[in-house]
């Protein structure tokens, strides 16, 4: 066990999801430097601060299993180090998904991270990166598109337009909505990758026959929590990916701009 | 008269057809579209060119939809006519107007306290024929009804029973739970509507023997019903929804002067007086009918119902009385007796208010 | 044939009395064949099929054929097996499965050749050969669509080709790996092939579950699954299955949920059965999203035409391999077959058929009986 004193943590993250159980609701990360027996600073790795989950915003020191603390590279600060981990939870997303090069890479409104997930796919090489909106205020990203979901008939016109002759498709809703859900497995084609990213409140009514049986195409059951990645057996890989994305200064920007 | 403006929930072919007849009808715009089924509601909003609703709920938030057009399953009646009501809208509901007298009721008390209208789609009333048919009986052509006799034979396959000819598959038809029964509420409730309507008169007493012999489904597949008739004449009705290759469909109303016969080659009537011109003793074909939209008829009528505020043509009175002359056939079965047919109820708010307490 | 002559074919049709009707089209129909076997000099072959006439009523019926044109062979069936799932819907007019009739069904079938065309290469007369053949005593078929049989594989083996390949091609979507836990749903013959292909994958355990134990003694032959788990006697027996890997035979919406709930955490579904008609009221979360699945599509159509990748081979590479297979006997498909029936009995066969099977599983016509 390493005894945590927290320095920065991100109530903001856990607060906002109101679908999990109450006990879990205040679960957070943090960046918390590592204490010897005599409460002095030590490094663990080499590093003096650690990323780890905490179960309430205000917690204040605490003891951890070591396997439960990821070391932060001592070039990247707190707030940095914070935002790696939204980030590597959209890069896992994609990651699963398998978005390729120039392929069709489809997300909708419904998170907070919604935005940062377009970036990732973007930056994964995704082309056109299409995000599905009813608003029409939301800017579309630099470099993607934003497609208003306002008239159903029209956006799934259009987006089918849109993904025509696309050698692939891979796409993640995050809204949870049945007509949105509804509209992505509809206009999916052969092969197409899909995540149910958003946690669904209610029940859906889907044509598995003709939207996934005979499209081939692969479903991802699995809703998106940015922090869920400190949690997965994956973390490492994801977690340093990110470290090291985080280290570029337009990154970070782009990146808090995206979260906040 | 300014057009009604309808919200069509459900997208199945039923509803397509009545869809696209109630726009027809020239008194009605179509103000939007739902279904379960997104993918079909939105290809039915898009022929119709009007607005998709993702929700019920929404369809019924929307201040330009004033009336809702169900043809949904027939369980899901009374919860989506209770929801309109209370939502203010008017409701026009596919028959049966539901699958238990209690769930009618339960309408029809919430559609009055809500001050909407409400009507069932038993609009085969509004066919040539059966308008000449009660023209024929009001002006004397078979004197005192003595007896009437339907006969409804056909095949239905077994797709019909997992919903293979909608656009939207569904078993619905075969759960009694859903369904409220077989061929008899399923189809044959219209024959009994329209021979209510051309003969004046209901079933008072009734007796049924019924069996599900050769379909995957719980609900009857044939059934026999005897009845007698507010007059004192006898009804009876063969029914069955597995007769191969032979269908047959007629019914007969005779009395003390005469006969009519209504089928698929049209009305014959035969009569002891000289009625609609013709020479009595004598049976004459009446073939030829003009083509008239019975959907479009149905809205229209409702829609004058609503504007000037009078009692729709077909309203919760003619869905109730058929609805209880089919429950109490189903019952007597269950029950193995005779049973009487409930009344209209007096005042549905009173008798709810009642049973609650 | 072009569109304008299709129609005004048809409304000519429309106007002829409708019990003149199928004189007429006999009639049509055999002497268009004679002057397309005078033009294009292929002789005219007699032979009998299966023909669906209505819902529920098959009957062997003759009919004429032209010979093989350059690219084809004539194939004399020797053996052709029955998809129950497949041909039930459309015999009894399911969803999504709604034709016209009459129908001619099959596309399983092992045979002879016996004539060829001239540019065709590879096949011989005399050859035997498998392939998307109809229940007929004689077919054409294009030479390069065929399998050819390997010594050693009986007809009645071959004549599981084409099922053969569509549950290979759910199978190697589900990826099974050494030491995982598989379900099967369903226990029809795509089910009971899934469970012998799954076992090729030395799976920890193999457990079958089906609406009822009809067809137990056949899964659990040699090959087949360890547990065989009926849904008749304990509707809540799917939650403690907890597989890796489920894989979907049954093919309706209903199923897709059991084999979801088959599933443990994390687990994988392959949808390889044909649930024509709609998944109500899927409780997406409780289902599916807590727990993490992965559903995957598995169609036959969904392989790709040329050029194989992982986890998706061609037609022409799954169809050897199962030939392969059969040959090497690393899967044994002969004892699958419950009822090998004479082509004059398909009246019969499908009558049972329509009404659920039985507990038939494989059924095949023999031709050369």
């Amino acid at each position: 066990m390493l005894k945590l004193i927290v320095e920065h943590t991100y109530p903001s993250f856990a607060t906002r999801d109101s679908s999990k159980p109450i006990e879990k609701r205040d679960r957070t990360c943090a960046v918390a430097r590592v204490l010897d027996r005599n409460d002095t600073s030590v490094k663990s790795n080499g590093m003096p601060y650690v990323l780890t989950m905490v179960d309430s915003p205000d917690a204040s020191t605490l003891w951890v299993a070591e396997a439960s603390c990821f070391p932060v590279p001592s070039s990247l600060g707190a707030e940095e180090a914070l935002l790696a981990v939204p980030l590597a939870s959209a890069l896992y997303l994609w990651d699963r998904l398998g978005l390729e090069l120039g392929e069709v890479a489809v997300y909708t409104e419904g998170s907070d991270f919604a935005g940062l997930i377009g970036q990732v796919a973007i930056w994964r090489g995704g082309l056109p990166v299409i995000r599905l909106d009813h608003s029409s205020v939301e800017p579309a990203l630099d470099q993607g598109e934003c497609l208003s979901i306002a008239d159903q008939e029209e956006a799934l016109r259009r987006l089918q337009l849109r993904i025509k002759d696309k050698p692939g498709v891979a796409a993640v809703d995050l809204s949870g909505r049945p007509e949105i859900i509804d509209l992505i497995l509809e206009v999916i084609p052969r092969w197409g990758r899909v995540m149910l990213a958003g946690r669904s409140q209610q029940r859906v009514t889907v044509d598995f026959y003709t939207n996934v049986h005979r499209k081939g195409a692969v479903l991802l059951c699995e809703a998106f929590d940015p922090l869920s990645i400190l949690e997965k057996r994956e973390r490492a890989s994801y977690l340093s990916m990110a470290f090291r994305l985080v280290e570029k200064k337009d990154i970070v920007e782009t990146c808090s701009r995206l979260v906040k | 008269m300014e057009p009604l403006r309808i919200g069509i929930v459900g997208a199945g072919a039923i509803a397509q057809r009545n869809a696209k007849e109630a726009a027809a009808s020239g008194t009605a715009k179509i103000a939007g579209v739902f279904d379960l089924n997104h993918k079909v509601a939105r290809d039915m909003a898009r022929a119709l060119s009007a607005p998709f609703f993702p929700s019920y709920e929404s369809l019924l938030a929307s201040p330009e939809v004033e009336a809702v057009l169900l043809s949904v399953p027939h369980y899901l009646h009374k919860s989506m006519t209770i929801e309109a009501a209370s939502h203010g809208k008017h409701v026009l509901v596919e028959k049966p107007m539901a699958n238990t007298l209690d769930e009618a009721r339960e309408m029809i008390a919430c559609c009055e306290k809500n001050g909407v209208q409400l009507t069932v789609n038993y609009s085969f009333r509004y066919l040539p024929k059966i308008q000449k048919a009660r023209q024929l009986i009001q002006d004397g052509a078979v004197g005192d009804i003595t007896g009437i006799q339907i006969i409804a034979h056909q095949f239905k396959d077994r797709g019909y029973w997992s919903g293979a000819r909608s656009n939207s598959p569904d078993d619905w038809r075969a759960s009694k739970e859903k369904c409220g029964g077989g061929f008899l509420i399923m189809n044959v409730c219209h024959v009994i509507d329209y021979v209510y309507f051309i003969t004046g008169l209901k079933g008072t007493r009734v007796y049924s023997e019924y069996a599900t012999l050769g379909s995957p489904a719980e609900v009857e597949d044939i059934i026999s019903v005897s009845a007698r008739l507010s007059n004192g004449g006898i009804a009876s009705i063969s029914a069955s929804s597995i007769m191969r290759g032979t269908d047959q469909a007629e019914e007969r109303i005779w009395g003390t002067k005469g006969t009519i016969i209504l089928n698929g080659e049209g009305l014959s009537c035969y009569s002891t007086r000289p009625i609609d011109g013709k020479r009595p003793g004598k049976v004459f074909h009446y073939t030829k009918f003009p083509n008239v939209s019975w959907t479009a008829e149905w809205v229209k009528k409702f829609v004058a119902s609503v504007r000037q505020g009078t009692r729709p043509d077909i309203s919760s009175l003619e869905g109730w009385d058929n609805l209880a002359f089919i429950s109490a056939a189903y019952q007597s079965m269950e029950k193995g007796m005779p049973l009487e047919v409930a009344p209209f109820p007096a005042s549905p708010l009173l008798k709810n208010e009642t049973m609650v307490k | 044939m072009p569109d304008w002559l299709i129609k005004i074919l048809l409304t000519v049709y429309t106007k002829i009395p409708p019990a003149l009707r199928p004189t007429l089209k006999e009639l049509f129909v055999k002497s268009t064949l004679r002057v397309e076997s005078l033009a294009k000099r292929r002789q005219i072959i007699q032979g009998k099929r299966v023909e669906f006439l209505d819902f529920e009523i098959a009957h062997l019926l003759p009919y004429e054929l032209l010979g093989p044109g350059p690219d084809e062979v004539l194939v004399e069936a020797e053996c052709s097996l029955i998809s129950p799932g497949t041909e039930r819907a459309v015999l009894c007019g399911l969803p999504g499965a709604r034709r016209g009739f009459p129908y001619i069904p099959g596309y399983s079938t092992a045979g002879k050749v016996i004539k060829k065309g001239k540019n065709v290469k590879g096949i011989e007369i005399g050859d035997r050969v498998a392939g998307r053949i109809k229940h007929a005593s004689h077919e054409t078929a294009l030479a390069s669509t065929l399998f050819k049989v390997p010594p050693g594989v009986s007809a009645e083996e071959a004549s599981f080709i084409e099922l053969g390949i569509i549950v290979l091609q759910g199978i190697r979507k589900a990826a099974i790996k050494p030491g995982e836990r598989v379900a099967v749903v369903g226990q029809g013959l795509i089910g009971q092939l899934a469970n012998r292909l799954a076992r090729l994958l030395t799976p920890a355990s193999l457990v079958a579950v089906a609406p009822s134990r009809n067809r137990e003694r056949l899964a659990v032959l040699s090959g087949g699954v360890d547990q065989y788990l009926s849904l008749k006697e304990n509707q809540d027996c799917v939650h403690a299955v907890k597989a890796d890997v489920v894989i979907e035979a049954v093919g309706t919406p209903q199923a897709n949920v059991t084999a979801m709930q088959c599933a443990r955490e994390g687990g994988r579904v392959v949808l390889l059965g044909s649930s024509r008609g709609l998944t109500r009221d899927w409780d997406v979360w409780n289902v599916a999203q807590e727990r993490n699945l992965t559903i995957i599509g598995a169609h036959i159509s969904d392989m790709p035409e040329r050029d194989a990748s992982p986890q998706r081979w061609t037609y022409a590479q799954e169809g050897k391999l199962f030939l392969e297979l059969v040959e090497t006997k690393r899967l044994n498909v002969a004892d699958l077959i419950t009822w090998r029936a004479k082509p004059e009995e398909c009246n019969a066969v499908y009558e049972v058929l329509a009404e659920g099977g039985r507990d038939h599983v494989g059924i095949t016509f023999n031709w050369g009986a």
